[in-house]
């Protein structure tokens, strides 16, 4: 066999190859248009679960005043609010940070004015296996006085997943990607402003 | 003569080597072990290790807590736990951690709700009331745990375990119904 038969020959094989490669992804759907919903949807008040805890997204509302407070301030916010149960065996103090966010109907992030917390005035803190109610104040900037409120939001919930990298501990978790997708329904509450 | 003397030489390395490989094997991994050793007693006991001394009085167990500074009663299907710990002080790592452990194991840390506790200095004393909120059927058999904040650098620490005398969920009920609501003072501090 000649020099350029040999080498014609290796070529063919490594096109084989290629060719199988292409051909199995193909099968296996690899080269699909990727979907811009990859999150499962659920309704208001149906839980899931992730790694550390039970979620229940039950609602949202329109407010411009502080849980608690009678008092209207100069700006609207986005109140979310979930019950969420801890899983573990032990009182966790936080919610991972991104596990839970709140997007505009445009698909735009909503800013966090504060830290999922218990409802006030709980204080700190999820004990093991005890449902608690639970909140968080998104910022709305494009809201700005009387104007009307979104009619619905999107919040996304994050699975939690083994963390990566040399410097993590045996066992801890990360935020990973984003598993399941509620439209929730937004209840404007504002309190009247005295001018 | 020349290659005697060098295993000779090696020889004083061995037990430095062994003394290594013993304490790897003792040590805990830090990032996954804190082993303790448990000092143990009942309500009202004294309860000592080289650090602090602890002291837990009878409990209080009520379905609704009273938070007069907000003006709101914190109703629950589940139970609130008002154990009155002193906490002696005699070594600087006195701040640690409050909890209430089941029989199974889960760890219910001390709430919020009826303020943080600061910081003992060596030679107080601090009279507090540890809260906790847990389910009914998970009180029965629970001990009060106060471990110390920080670690040796072996890993290995004493900690302080009270049991609180609820030996069962008819005495829980009981007691929990005894008191319609809980007022907790808040934490005092005295010179030991």
């Amino acid at each position: 066999m000649t020099t350029t038969a040999q080498g014609l020959r290796a070529w063919g094989t490594v096109l084989l190859a290629l060719a199988l490669v292409v051909g199995l992804v193909a099968v296996a759907g690899g080269w699909r248009e990727a979907s811009s919903q990859a999150t499962a949807v659920r309704a208001v008040g149906e839980p899931v679960r992730v790694a550390q805890w039970r979620l229940v997204v039950t609602g949202a509302a329109l407010v411009n005043y502080e849980h608690g407070s009678d008092y209207p301030g100069p700006d609207n916010e986005l109140r979310l609010l979930l019950e969420l149960t801890n899983t573990t065996g032990e009182t966790l103090e936080n919610v991972p940070t991104g596990l839970v966010e709140v997007l505009a109907a445009d698909g735009t992030l909503l800013e966090a004015r504060s830290y999922l917390r218990r409802t006030p005035p709980w204080g700190v803190g999820w004990d093991p296996g005890v449902p608690a109610e639970s909140m968080v104040d998104v910022a709305l900037p494009q809201v700005v006085g009387d104007a009307p409120g979104p009619g619905t939001v999107h919040v996304v919930v994050h699975d939690q997943v083994p963390a990566r990298g040399f410097l993590t501990s045996p066992g801890e978790l990360a935020v990973g990607a984003a598993r399941w997708r509620y439209e929730v329904p937004v209840a404007d509450q504002r309190l009247p402003v005295v001018r | 003569m020349t290659s005697r003397l060098t295993r000779a030489a090696w020889l004083p390395l061995l037990p430095g080597l062994l003394v290594v490989a013993l304490l790897a094997v003792w040590t805990p991994d830090p990032d996954t072990e804190h082993r303790f050793s448990w000092r143990r007693g009942g309500a009202g006991e004294a309860v000592s290790t080289a650090e602090i001394t602890v002291r837990a009085g009878v409990v209080r167990l009520s379905h609704a807590l009273a938070r007069p500074e907000r003006d709101a009663v914190l109703r629950s299907e589940h139970v609130w736990v008002a154990v009155p710990v002193e906490l002696s002080a005699r070594g600087e790592q006195t701040l640690g951690t409050m909890s209430l452990r089941t029989r199974s194991g889960a760890e219910f840390f001390a709430r919020t709700e009826g303020g943080y506790a600061d910081p003992v200095p060596p030679g107080w004393t601090s009279l507090q009331t540890s809260l906790f909120l847990v389910p009914v059927d998970q009180l029965p058999g629970a001990e009060l745990v106060v471990v110390p904040h920080g670690r040796d650098v072996f890993n290995h620490d004493t900690g302080v375990r009270i049991d609180l005398a609820l030996p069962d969920a008819a005495t829980v009920r009981d007691l929990a119904g005894r008191t319609p609501t809980l007022e907790v003072a808040p934490a005092t501090q005295v010179v030991s």
